[in-house]
């Protein structure tokens, strides 16, 4: 959903894991943002360079703020019965 | 001939053995002259691969398979994706194959995913191979040869997206010498209701070598029968029907509170993680939460949650079961193995047997204050009595520690004067040995006990449960475990306070039997559990419990007690 939301944008647009550290990723690219290991509570940092830049920023804000349209992966490991 | 793996996704089936494989051999370039023409090689396959996968989404979505549709899209969009493309695009002008710099630009990116700490993006590495081979199908032109009649698939590992390009019904059942629990193979099998058992190794060479034209499956035990005789097929599929059936029973009793077949009344609760739970558990009737983990709070982040945060999520959970349905609110359980990275605490060589949980509170209480703050806090919101239950508790300084947490939480909110509980009604985890020896004594000082069947029975038996190597003294139908159970029992009638056990024996229906007859008043379980135990109690007498409890104390190891369990079962189950 992040990736689709940075996709439909027509400025260049970079995200940074900041609790992990790390190189920054292309956010148009699935792949390289989920090399970023960012998991639930992470901060990251999103940089836009374009002509809509501000309307990307603004977008993006939105999509993380919502949720991402997910309930978390329904795969996540429960912890052990107790 | 047996091979033991993990339970992938529930049910039993049996039939022929199909591999997957590519039919025909295919055309690929062997050299592109340029960045440019790389790109016309790699750009119309990958478009094709991304729309096939979209498609196959799209499919699952409209068999209301909503989640399991997104690893699909997701995968769409890895097909589509600029990264991937361009290390293709610039391992093949470099001279590579166009194939081979494909498959080495996936494996690239499938090797840092791997790499991460965390098992659900690792997990995902595979998805991208599956991409990456299917951008390579359509480059070559064939296609997955699909089986010719319903059989079980046997692979190492199988690609999520040939999993669901498979047309319904013909795939039985699924058998993986790979993959885990977690990989998305194992999602989509339980999406699809298709039964399934991961890391099974040993598990092509055993086919090979028997010959064996069928497998079963049993993904309700996790194991695979290589030539399953008639035998095997009947007892395996009979215990997964009499599961079945006591599933559907448990439902059509879902309206009346649980009872033995003689009216013994036994309370059955929910164990829920987070509030993404609440609906599922709602949805079986419990009488309650007797396990709210409050973990989801504090794990995966980088700072303690605020107050008021914990409050709106303890509030929300509180009043969607309101004052019907009381909720035992667990005190967080981290520390150890559960590393918090705001706590920076010393890493532990036994973490099992180190400083976490209540534990924790002797030199910094402020967390856990906090957390009784927030819960006084949104029961008061809420309009219920705040049940709270401390984990790990050893001793009696423990319980007076765990009073004197509460009783700071409450001050302090008072002296704030904000609205809060008028009081806690506080509980105890026995999960540690000392604690079920010392029941009598504890028993005088709190409200109930919940028996952690789980960590009981690792402590009773000095065997670290994450250990596969000592599976077999990790059941707690251990007579050792048991005669612990009865004596928590004892002391906690004595005092008149009531028992509850929230390990995984509780949901076992087998385990249930025992435990209700070992004088237990509560099972709490995960939801998907409460059915079948309605439908168990229901079948047996409170003396035939009793009876079972007896016999079963006196056993001589868990197998033995277990197979006692068992012929009960499969009597109420014939009734």
């Amino acid at each position: 959903m992040f990736v689709r939301t940075a996709g439909a944008q027509r400025s260049k647009v970079r995200v940074r894991n900041l609790t992990r550290g790390g190189a920054e990723a292309d956010a148009k690219s699935l792949l390289s943002v989920l090399g970023l290991g960012v998991s639930c509570g992470h901060r990251i940092a999103i940089q836009a360079e374009g002509d809509d830049e501000e309307a990307t920023i603004v977008s993006l804000r939105a999509a993380i703020e919502s949720g991402l349209g997910e309930p978390l992966d329904p795969a996540r490991p429960v912890e052990a019965a107790e | 001939m047996l091979v033991t793996g993990l339970p992938g996704a529930p049910g039993v089936a049996v039939g022929p053995v199909w591999r997957f494989h590519v039919a025909g051999a295919g055309n690929a370039p062997a050299r592109v002259a340029d960045e440019a023409d790389a790109r016309t090689v790699f750009e119309p396959a990958a478009r094709e691969a991304a729309s096939q996968l979209e498609a196959l989404g799209a499919g699952l979505r409209g068999r209301g398979a909503e989640s399991e549709a997104e690893i699909l899209e997701a995968q769409a969009l890895m097909a589509g994706d600029p990264a991937l493309l361009d290390e293709a695009v610039r391992l093949a002008a470099a001279g590579s194959p166009p194939l081979d710099a494909l498959r080495a630009a996936a494996e690239g990116f499938a090797a840092s995913l791997a790499r991460l700490d965390d098992p659900l993006l690792a997990a995902r590495a595979v998805d991208v191979l599956d991409v990456a081979d299917r951008i390579a199908r359509v480059l070559l032109g064939v296609s997955i040869e699909q089986p010719d009649r319903p059989s079980i698939a046997v692979a190492d590992d199988l690609p999520p997206s040939v999993t669901a390009e498979l047309p319904a019904g013909s795939l039985l059942g699924i058998a993986l010498e790979a993959s885990t629990p977690l990989a998305h193979a194992a999602i989509l099998a339980r999406g699809l209701g298709i039964p399934a058992v991961v890391a099974a190794r040993g598990l092509r060479a055993a086919v090979d070598q028997a010959e064996a034209s069928a497998v079963l499956v049993d993904g309700d035990r996790g194991e695979v029968i290589v030539a399953p005789t008639d035998a095997e097929c009947a007892d395996r599929m009979d215990r997964a029907t009499a599961a079945t059936d006591r599933r559907a029973r448990g439902v059509a009793l879902r309206d009346r509170p649980a009872a033995t077949a003689d009216g013994m009344r036994v309370r059955l609760l929910a164990n829920i993680g987070s509030p993404r739970d609440i609906a599922r558990a709602l949805a079986v009737q419990p009488e309650g939460v007797g396990l709210l983990r409050t973990e989801f709070l504090f794990m995966e982040r980088s700072r303690e949650p605020t107050e008021s945060e914990q409050v709106a999520a303890y509030r929300e959970i509180l009043e969607a079961f309101g004052s019907e349905r009381p909720v035992v609110i667990r005190l967080a359980d981290i520390g150890g193995d559960k590393q918090i990275p705001y706590l920076d605490l010393p890493a532990e060589a036994n973490p099992f047997l180190g400083v976490r949980a209540i534990r924790l509170a002797y030199r910094s209480p402020d967390l856990l204050v906090r957390q009784l703050r927030a819960i006084s806090r949104a029961a008061a919101a809420a309009g219920v009595t705040p049940h709270v239950m401390a984990p790990m508790v050893a001793t009696l300084a423990d319980v007076a520690l765990f009073e004197s947490l509460c009783a700071t939480a409450q001050d302090g909110l008072a002296a704030d004067g904000l609205p809060h509980a008028e009081g806690f009604i506080r509980g105890i985890m026995v999960e540690i040995p000392s604690a079920a020896l010392m029941a009598p004594e504890l028993a005088r000082r709190v409200e109930f006990f919940s028996i952690g069947t789980n960590d009981l029975t690792q402590y009773v038996l000095a065997a670290d449960r994450t250990n596969a190597a000592l599976a077999e003294l990790q059941d707690a139908l251990h007579p050792a475990v048991l005669r612990a159970v009865a004596s928590v029992v004892a002391g906690a009638r004595a005092a008149g306070i009531p028992v509850a056990v929230c390990g995984e024996l509780a949901g076992d229906p087998a385990g249930a039997l025992v435990l209700v007859g070992l004088g237990v008043d509560e099972l709490s379980a995960d939801p998907n559990s409460l059915d079948p135990l309605r439908a168990t109690l229901a079948s047996a007498t409170s003396r035939e419990l009793e009876q079972l409890a007896d016999a079963a104390l006196q056993a001589v190891d868990a197998a033995s007690a277990r197979r006692l369990a068992e012929t009960l079962l499969e009597r109420t189950v014939a009734a």
